[in-house]
């Protein structure tokens, strides 16, 4: 092929940009046919806006973020019980133990005190596996009802010590979470993982309940008392988040993004978006066959709770 | 004489300018020979010399546009610069402009305009290469055209929410080549090269069960790849584009020497299960033997990019070397001084490599 005659490079050239766009638009289609291997129902509770100070206002683009969280009641009860079993440290994800890592394909060395063989899990990265999204279910469930027995602990202790002002703030604080848990943090929850997708959807069937997608997994080694053990953390999914097009901008706020220095000028600089005060919404997210997301609807919401089941 | 007229269009515009100082230094030693007595051409002999060089350095210009003194190279050099930064800025307003406004507009409207951008920059590039004898323009629209074919696969990946795929670099590659191979640019198969060490690592690093946007936590991953880029101009002949085997060769060294800088102190990100003060001690030795061979090699078959690039690394390495071993416990005008003097005896030993190396010693290949 002589690529210096021109008719050649033109030929070449536009086979090229039409095969690659060809091939992607494939790849969409092939997602997008029916029927959707899930779709959830997320309110802005899962799927977050940017804050307004952090938009660059030279991407008038809107992704909003989808917020996946994972259960730390074992660690919490643990902890809370004073317990002396080893327990992982905060962020990790209980469930993701070593034999789950194993059948994850991790070739986990056998930890017990040597350090060659921790030396190896630590040089463990992350893996591609297929991940399990629970919506507003058990493990939600679960948080929340810890969350509040936590809260009610905490203000009868304080009540029964009205002078003790650690008590006191602890319980300030613990109604704060449990308040948050009940209306502003995600319920969805990251729950389960394995290597095959058909296997994964035959535990968990329902297709508006549980979303099955791509995401990592990576393992940690944490220690206690000179043993050592390997656990695993959730490291995000693979697609982490969703545009928004044209038609459902106005449900997020049409508004132009603020630079650095404009919010600063506006005093909403450095500031995380309140969300009491953030816009309310429903958005309906399906997942392909790709296990790509796309958002099926979005409409605003005026109710005061934040989307709780009731 | 017509013979060697009739082939100064074959080659290339580096051949062409080699050619033309050559003759240029031809001229001036023909002067000092002159001046000193040795060499006097006859009238006839000097006109014949003269004429013949007048017409092919005419043919040379005509066909390549080369310069054809000093002040003309040095013009060059200005233009390559101007060429050079002038594409890269263009590339990023092509960026910044359908970022500024691509929230505003429907789905249809975002795939027509990507779509469109890419073609049309494609288009205008093959439109100034069929006009363009000097290639400063050439080069500046190829590398919008590719920013344009970039910005289209990736936003439309962005759009769709299409999970991340390294097979993007292939095709990012192939176009990088295109314009390359198509208009003689060596900056777009530095491109092009740059895609395939990507796609071949990340391919690498999935075998060995990792996701491949990771693949720069295991340098390793980019070694295979890297030898087989700097073997390419020994497999396939690259003597019809100037410049290219060097670009080979170099991105090559390049993405050989530095990952074994980065394991040199980054013993986690290593693939061998030794402990990391070991693998870097180790990655330390091969880095110095690898620069080491890297200037040989470069000295021997007369790549200058290579020995270049080895003595870079090698410096490198030493220093940081001598920065380990010294800077705490060294006072620090010491420790420079053992720096200056350092460079002072590299300075010796290349000048005695110098000396050496007998005029064609080597072939270039």
């Amino acid at each position: 092929m002589n690529l210096r005659s021109n008719r050649t490079f033109l030929i070449a050239g536009v086979l090229l940009i039409i095969v690659a766009n060809a091939i992607v638009f494939l790849g969409v289609m092939l997602n997008r046919q029916p029927p959707a291997e899930s779709t959830l129902m997320l309110t802005e509770r899962e799927l977050s806006a940017p804050s307004e100070w952090s938009l660059s206002k030279e991407n008038s683009g809107l992704d909003l973020r989808i917020e996946v969280r994972t259960d730390t009641t074992l660690y919490r009860n643990s902890n809370e019980s004073g317990g002396s079993e080893a327990v992982p440290m905060w962020g990790l994800t209980p469930w993701l133990t070593a034999e789950k890592l194993r059948s994850l394909g991790f070739p986990l060395a056998a930890t017990k005190d040597n350090d060659a063989d921790r030396r190896r899990n630590e040089k463990l990265l992350a893996r591609d596996v297929y991940l399990v999204l629970e919506l507003n279910g058990e493990t939600y469930q679960r948080e929340l009802q810890h969350a509040q027995e936590y809260a009610a602990q905490a203000v009868q202790s304080a009540t029964a010590a009205p002078g003790d002002k650690v008590l006191a703030e602890r319980a300030k604080m613990s109604q704060a979470q449990a308040d948050a848990a009940l209306n502003q943090e995600s319920r969805l929850f990251c729950i389960d993982a394995g290597l095959d997708p058909a296997a994964l959807r035959s535990a968990y069937p329902d297709r508006t309940t549980f979303a099955i997608v791509r995401g990592s997994i990576r393992p940690t080694v944490y220690g206690h008392a000179g043993k050592w053990a390997a656990v695993g953390q959730f490291a995000g999914l693979r697609i982490p988040q969703l545009n928004v097009p044209l038609t459902y901008r106005p449900v997020f706020g049409a508004r132009n993004p603020l630079g650095y220095g404009d919010a600063s000028a506006a005093g909403v600089a450095g500031r995380t978006t309140d969300r009491k005060e953030a816009p309310r919404y429903n958005v309906a997210v399906a997942w392909g066959r790709r296990l790509e997301p796309w958002m099926v609807s979005a409409a605003t919401r005026t109710d005061d709770r934040g989307g709780e089941r009731q | 004489m017509e013979g060697a007229e009739a082939k100064a269009s074959d080659g290339t515009r580096q051949d062409a300018q080699r050619h033309v100082e050559v003759i240029e230094a031809f001229r001036s030693e023909l002067a000092e020979l002159r001046k000193a007595g040795v060499l006097e051409l006859t009238a006839v002999q000097r006109g014949a010399v003269e004429a013949h060089h007048a017409a092919l350095i005419a043919r040379l210009k005509s066909d390549f546009d080369i310069d054809r003194d000093e002040r003309s190279r040095q013009l060059s050099l200005g233009m390559r610069v101007a060429s050079f930064l002038g594409a890269l800025a263009f590339a990023a307003s092509v960026f910044f402009l359908f970022y500024q406004y691509w929230g505003r507009l429907g789905t249809g409207a975002q795939i027509s305009i990507l779509a469109s951008a890419s073609v049309a920059g494609f288009l205008l590039t093959a439109l100034i290469r069929a006009r363009d004898g000097t290639g400063y323009f050439t080069k500046l629209a190829a590398l919008v055209a590719f920013s344009c074919f970039v910005l289209n696969i990736a936003m439309l990946g962005q759009i769709f929410n299409i999970t991340p795929s390294d097979k993007a670099l292939l095709v990012w590659g192939a176009m990088a080549f295109l314009l390359a191979y198509a208009c003689d640019l060596r900056l777009m198969l530095a491109a092009g090269l740059l895609c395939v060490l990507g796609f071949a690592s990340a391919r690498i690093g999935e075998w060995s069960g990792l996701y491949w946007l990771d693949f720069g936590e295991r340098p390793e991953n980019v070694f295979p790849a890297a030898a087989l880029i700097y073997g390419v101009p020994q497999l396939i002949s690259q003597t019809r584009f100037g410049g290219f085997a060097s670009t080979y060769r170099l991105i090559g060294t390049l993405a050989l020497l530095t990952p074994m800088l980065a394991l040199s102190f980054w013993g986690q990100g290593s693939y061998l299960d030794w402990d990391p003060t070991t693998v870097e001690h180790s990655y330390q030795v091969i880095g110095f033997a690898a620069s080491a061979a890297a200037i040989w090699a470069g000295a021997r078959w007369r790549w200058p990019e290579t020995s270049n690039a080895g003595v870079v690394f090698f410096v490198i390495f030493l220093f940081t070397k001598f920065y380990d071993w010294w800077w705490e416990s060294m006072p620090k005008y010491l420790f420079f001084l053992l720096l200056g003097l350092t460079a002072l005896l590299a300075l010796f030993v290349l000048r005695r490599l110098r000396s050496a190396s007998a005029p064609g010693s080597g072939a270039s290949r």
